[in-house]
């Protein structure tokens, strides 16, 4: 019985996790392209990472809870306001910690703390634009199994309907529209 | 609506046609038939015709030349730009209702009111649009992180835009998908790379600047900055034409009246396309239940132009002007290479400022950040320039419907790759920034040639209930007036064209 209920809320929480884990991957990545060294690479990797994958499981438990708009940029853009500022902050510190250095906190930690929920709306915009794009293909794998991640897919069907109530719209019209575009324009 | 049973009906006038049942007579053209508004999609999904506008239009006005402007007149100069973006967003909207309202592109709109307006618009995407300058202007920075050399990369690039076009079942789909996962990166990417390198007083100063409304030092009305300036108001956000094609993106995407009409297949799934009706439709607003929808489709299109077009401009900017002032306190040379205009140079500058600032890997984020908005340029702006002159041709040009709208936009496609690739081959303009500046110039005309446009159409083409209000039409008239004004004045003041 929990194994399964285990599994439901790993898969729920893939994509956030993904896409904070991811983040830090591009950034140590590009280190390790950079020619820096694997260790400087590797600690980019893991200590910004690793807070902001945290953060992303969070933003998908709270969406599976229906407490945040499935798609939503406002609940998300407060959502990051707060847990970016924190994830960065940890990264600071845990770099330190990682790279065996002594720890140096922000000289000052207020403006450093306010400089980074400003710039938490691009993250926040990114995060949302990310999961919309790439993961509903992730909910729909899910979904004969994973009653949350159908609950995702009927939201994102919604829309898909109407393109296909178009499609049947159009072809039916096909003949008399075929017969419209071979008559002479009418001239003024 | 006026319901008209004239013999002959005069525009703005509903008409019953033999065949296809009621009509709306929309100036010059073909009647358009009365048909049901579709239901507007749920605004949950930030997914929108939008992306692709803000993806065209975030280019090297947001990462350059604002940037620059700020580091030679401060953050003040800021204003001029929030004008800008705003501007564009008002205009945007107004361009949604044309193309929401009767599913028809703007320059069909155009040749409804006086045809040869539409070919002006022809004949300046054929003038402006089919150089590669975004193309090597993102391989010369992509040259710098791999070393491969830019015309290698460009040519690849080009190439690889025409199969991914010709190999896509629904050309719209691919485009909407490739550009949103670049922007995705972007996005990200900035947000990072700034909260890495920046602090609390530049973004302070910056967002600060945004109303300092009315700044403007001497300098800035000299000959020498003038005209960049208002070239630079002419880039904030989408730019020239992009606004335009904008009206055939949401035609492809099924937007309101656009339901009705096929959508543009990739060249191997031509044969699948439906086929285009000489004209687009248009809905009876006297029903209560349509004008209902047509209120959600307007929701729809705010949300779209504000949270998605307007946010994200202004955030990317704000991004890469953190990033400039950043860069100008690690490098004077930062600030004299923007100063004196040579980009390359410029933008050399800053990568080695980050670098110093961050490790290489700054330096490397950053050129592969102007790398990622050249191809991301070329991609939209190619495949919208063989839409839109597609859709001109296709309506306007006799003989041509006989072919399909999808070869039509594949002939323009292959055209300008082809003819892009000649010329970075044998082309005598190598550098990215002199293709730029004509580029500049021509926008800045367009753009006011499109706000008169707009005003009428949508005043006098549209049924009443639908037109815009007198403010809508006060931001739209001050856009031609502004964008027509300074560009002349310009001329006349300083004998110099925008750049």
């Amino acid at each position: 019985m929990t194994r399964p209920r285990t599994r439901r809320a790993a898969e729920l929480t893939f994509p956030g996790l993904a896409i904070g884990l991811g983040t830090g991957v591009i950034a140590g990545g590009l280190a390790a392209v950079a020619g820096l060294p694997a260790g400087y690479a590797a600690a980019t990797t893991l200590t910004l990472g690793i807070p902001l994958a945290v953060f992303g499981l969070g933003y998908s438990l709270l969406l599976a809870a229906g407490k945040i708009r499935l798609g939503g940029v406002a609940p998300a853009a407060l959502y990051w306001l707060v847990c970016f500022p924190l994830a960065r902050y940890l990264h600071e510190v845990s770099f330190d910690v990682v790279s065996g250095n002594p720890i140096t906190l922000p000289d000052a930690l207020l403006p450093f703390l306010a400089y980074q929920a400003l710039l938490s709306l691009g993250y926040a915009i990114g995060f949302v634009w990310v999961h919309e794009h790439v993961f509903p293909y992730w909910w729909i794998r899910l979904r004969d199994r994973n009653p949350v991640a159908r609950r995702y897919v009927e939201q994102y069907t919604a829309q898909a309907f109407a393109t296909q109530a178009r499609t049947k719209r159009t072809k039916e019209s096909r003949p008399r529209e075929a017969a419209a575009a071979q008559r002479p324009s009418r001239r003024p | 609506m006026t319901t008209s049973k004239s013999p002959d009906p005069r525009p703005g006038d509903v008409t019953t046609a033999e065949g296809t049942g009621l009509v709306w007579q929309a100036g010059k053209q073909d009647p358009m038939p009365i048909r049901k508004l579709p239901e507007a999609p749920s605004s949950l999904h930030i997914i929108g015709p939008a992306m692709i506008l803000v993806a065209l239009g975030v280019g090297l006005g947001e990462t350059y030349m604002w940037p620059r402007l700020v580091i030679v007149f401060g953050p003040e100069i800021r204003w001029l730009f929030l004008i800008g973006v705003t501007l564009q967003a008002v205009v945007m909207l107004e361009m949604a209702r044309y193309a929401m309202a009767t599913g028809e592109s703007i320059f069909f709109g155009a040749a409804r009111v006086f045809k040869p307006l539409m070919w002006f618009f022809f004949a300046v995407a054929a003038l402006v649009y089919i150089w590669p300058g975004h193309m090597s202007a993102g391989a010369v920075a992509l040259e710098q992180i791999t070393g491969i050399p830019w015309l290698i990369s460009a040519i690849v690039g080009l190439v690889l835009i025409g199969v991914i076009f010709t190999f896509s079942k629904i050309v719209y789909e691919i485009v909407e998908k490739l550009l949103s996962v670049l922007m995705g990166i972007l996005v990200i990417g900035s947000a990072i790379v700034a909260a890495l390198v920046g602090t609390l007083s530049d973004v302070g100063a910056t967002l600060a600047g945004m109303f300092a409304f009315g700044y403007l030092p001497n300098e800035a009305l000299t000959a020498a900055w003038f005209p960049i300036i208002v070239g630079s108001i002419a880039f904030a956000g989408p730019s020239g034409m992009q606004q335009m094609w904008y009206t055939l993106y949401l035609r492809d995407k099924g937007a309101a009246m656009g339901s009705h009409l096929p959508r543009i297949h990739g060249l191997v799934h031509a044969g699948e396309e439906e086929t285009m009706p000489s004209r687009g439709f248009m809905f009876d607003t006297d029903d209560q239940d349509e004008m209902r929808k047509w209120k959600s489709w307007k929701r729809w299109v705010y949300n779209d132009a504000f949270l998605l077009f307007w946010g994200i401009t202004m955030l990317v900017t704000i991004v890469f002007t953190v990033l400039a002032q950043a860069a100008a306190r690690q490098n004077p040379n930062v600030q004299v290479a923007l100063e004196s205009g040579d980009e390359d140079a410029a933008l050399n500058a800053m990568a080695d400022a980050f670098s110093s600032a961050g490790g290489a890997v700054l330096g490397i984020i950053f050129f592969g950040f102007i790398s990622l908005v050249g191809w991301k340029g070329s991609v939209g702006i190619f495949d919208a320039f063989a839409r839109g002159q597609a859709d001109m041709t296709y309506f306007f040009v006799r003989g041509a419907k006989r072919f399909k709208m999808s070869h039509i936009y594949f002939a323009f496609l292959w055209g300008v790759i082809t003819f892009g690739i000649l010329i970075l081959l044998f082309g005598p303009a190598d550098g990215p920034t002199e293709i730029l500046d004509i580029l500049a110039f021509l926008s800045t005309f367009a753009m006011g040639s499109y706000c008169v446009v707009l005003l009428l159409t949508n005043n006098m083409l549209l049924p009443k209930k639908i037109r815009p209000g007198i403010v809508a039409n006060t931001i739209v008239g001050f856009g031609a007036v502004f964008y027509l004004g300074m560009l002349f004045y310009s001329l006349i003041a300083f004998g110099t064209i925008v750049s």
